[in-house]
């Protein structure tokens, strides 16, 4: 007795949502064929990998995305592509202190930095200019020196392409080609470009290939000490700007260039200031700082302990006890750098998920 | 009891089919607004690099390059009657971008303000893949400080000690104006489905009220205190209605 009423209230009730689905009208379109990329991430980063609502992860983006970051015909001259720049081997930088690979064969202005973890850095480029992901591939893709790219023109390129269309198609449900969907897929192959699996990784996470020596632990201790209040673990970065006692002055040269995040924010006080770059896979991403001005780690430890001048915005981590920079000592030094070199992750150099597409 | 229960169930059910589907747009006659927009210097049609013009400083000076983005568009009844938002409403007017747009679907009623921002606002100015007026392939973005370039003038200025470049590139979340702006006469859409609204926008105005620029001491910007006094200016007495027909 009990049943047919109850069939006919679902049956009503199920119509009843229909209608309702039906009214609502806008309804954000969702790729049919893309399917979701779930990324695991090591514990001692993070729980998930952040993205923004509009350009959630999918197989067919990250795979578009790699094609796209491989491929040359994203330059003006048809010879530059990202990997150019950001070399896999190299944790996706280049060697060069200024590199010259653009299309104008001029030296860029700042050292190219490694592509690793991106998907937790709120500022990208030295000073944090480019907002997301998203927006900042449009600084290279169209810098004169860089890819020299009319966006225009590529997008032109990308839709008469052989393959292209049907890739934008299958990762975005069109197969117009914009602006917005190729540094989009470029984001999304760069959101899995994640780094945690050095052997100072395993050490934490206690895993097998985790030993650090005794030299690398009095390092790992030296570290936290002197190092990690803005190169903070897990990331190794905090994500931040700070002066670290480079340059006594700065110039306004090259529309301020040299003022870091100070030309970002307009405020004094950011002025010499940049962002704080990761460690992981330092050993890999020789030349250092924003200009690629040292060549080793021991140039840089030098500076951190003889090398810091003053300036207004000096960090105050690098001036306490009435003396500038951080006082290490050879064997400090030596226990550092052995430190350092473990944080290098063979296994993200040879994944081959991040290699170029065959 | 249990069956006056159900009953009540399903007539509440019933509320929100009869709401959700018979919007009061969809009932009422909707009318199409052309917006026109005509670059003018004072009382003369803005022609690119062909007229030398006089700036309110004294200087003269020649645009090879003018536009910019009016958002958000409006349509205001101050009876309070309707108002009347564009979706999406970012239009880039000028250089190879737009001299007209198309409001649709305006709810029928007598308008008499017309509401508009120059530039992009805040939740749309931090992200540059965005698609149409949007686009960061009409060049008014800024890649090395993510970001949209409200307005653009590019050409040349011969002042009372130097020449050489005007460079106009005007941004940042502060420099988004919203502007109000009142219609000659009112606009009844009812007995007039298929209005224009003619506006023009004067470049003379960007140089003066309330900050007058002097090209010798300013003649290019992007960010900062100097292209502030020009979004000033352009938030006042830049764009007018001249007419609805």
């Amino acid at each position: 007795m009990l049943r047919r009423p109850y069939t006919l209230l679902v049956g009503l009730l199920s119509l009843y949502l229909f209608f309702l689905a039906s009214c609502t009208g806008e309804q954000e379109e969702v790729s049919p064929m893309a399917e979701s990329f779930a990324l695991g991430v090591p514990a001692n980063l993070a729980t998930s990998v952040p993205y923004p609502d509009r350009n959630p992860l999918t197989h067919e983006g990250v795979a578009l995305g790699r094609m796209l970051f491989y491929d040359p015909v994203l330059s003006k001259t048809g010879t530059v592509s990202c990997a150019t720049c950001h070399q896999q081997e190299k944790a996706f930088t280049d060697g060069k202190a200024l590199t010259t690979a653009g299309v104008s064969g001029k030296p860029l202005l700042r050292h190219v930095p490694s592509l690793v973890n991106l998907a937790w850095m709120p500022g990208l480029f030295w000073d944090g200019g480019a907002k997301d992901l998203e927006s900042l591939s449009f600084g290279p893709l169209t810098h004169p020196d860089e890819m020299g790219q009319d966006l225009k023109a590529l997008a032109q390129k990308l839709q008469q392409h052989s393959q292209y269309p049907q890739l934008f198609k299958k990762a975005f449900g069109t197969d117009s080609v914009t602006s917005a969907a190729i540094t989009r897929a470029l984001a999304q192959f760069q959101r899995t470009l994640i780094s945690a699996n050095s052997r100072y990784d395993k050490y934490v996470r206690h895993e097998t290939g985790g030993d650090l020596s005794e030299l690398e632990l009095e390092g790992l201790t030296l570290f936290q000490e002197h190092c990690s209040s803005c190169h903070a673990t897990g990331f190794f970065t905090d994500n931040s700007y700070h002066n670290n006692g480079l340059d006594s002055s700065f110039s306004p040269d090259h529309e301020a260039l040299a003022y870091g995040r100070g030309r970002i924010s307009g405020t004094p006080e950011d002025v010499g200031k940049y962002k704080t770059p990761t460690l992981r896979n330092i050993a890999l991403t020789a030349p250092y700082m924003h200009d690629g001005r040292f060549q080793t780690l021991e140039e840089v430890l030098e500076h951190y302990s003889a090398g810091v001048v003053y300036s207004a915005s000096l960090a105050p981590e690098l001036q306490q006890q009435g003396r500038l920079g951080i006082p290490l000592s050879p064997s400090e030094k030596a226990k550092l750098i052995a430190f350092l070199q473990t944080l290098t992750d063979e296994s993200f150099i040879q994944n081959s998920a991040f290699s170029k597409p065959q | 009891m249990k069956k006056a229960g159900l009953n009540y169930l399903l007539l509440l059910m019933a509320l929100p089919l009869l709401a959700a589907c018979s919007d009061e747009e969809a009932t009422a006659p909707a009318a199409t607004v052309q917006v026109e927009l005509q670059n003018m210097v004072g009382v003369q049609p803005l022609q690119l690099d062909a007229s030398t013009y006089t700036s309110p400083a004294g200087d003269t000076y020649v645009v090879s390059n003018f536009k910019y983005y009016i958002s958000n568009v409006k349509l205001i009844s101050s009876k309070g009657e309707a108002t009347f938002l564009e979706p999406e409403s970012y239009h880039l007017i000028g250089g190879e971008g737009k001299t007209t747009f198309e409001l649709k679907e305006v709810p029928a009623g007598t308008y008499d303000k017309i509401e508009l921002s120059i530039g992009v606002d805040e939740a749309h100015n931090h992200s540059t893949d965005q698609v149409g007026d949007l686009d960061p392939s009409n060049e008014m973005v800024w890649d090395w400080d993510t970001g949209y370039k409200f307005l653009s003038l590019v050409g040349t200025y011969t002042g009372d000690t130097g020449n050489g470049g005007l460079v106009f590139h005007v941004g940042g979340d502060v420099n988004y104006k919203t502007l109000t702006l009142d219609l000659p006469q009112a606009l009844n859409l009812r007995q007039q489905p298929n209005a224009t609204l003619r506006l023009q926008a004067d470049v003379n105005e960007l140089f003066q009220n309330p900050n007058l620029i002097d090209f010798d001491v300013m003649h290019a910007g992007g960010h900062g205190a100097g292209p502030s006094m020009i979004a000033e200016n352009y938030s006042n007495g830049f764009l007018k209605v001249v007419e609805v027909k």
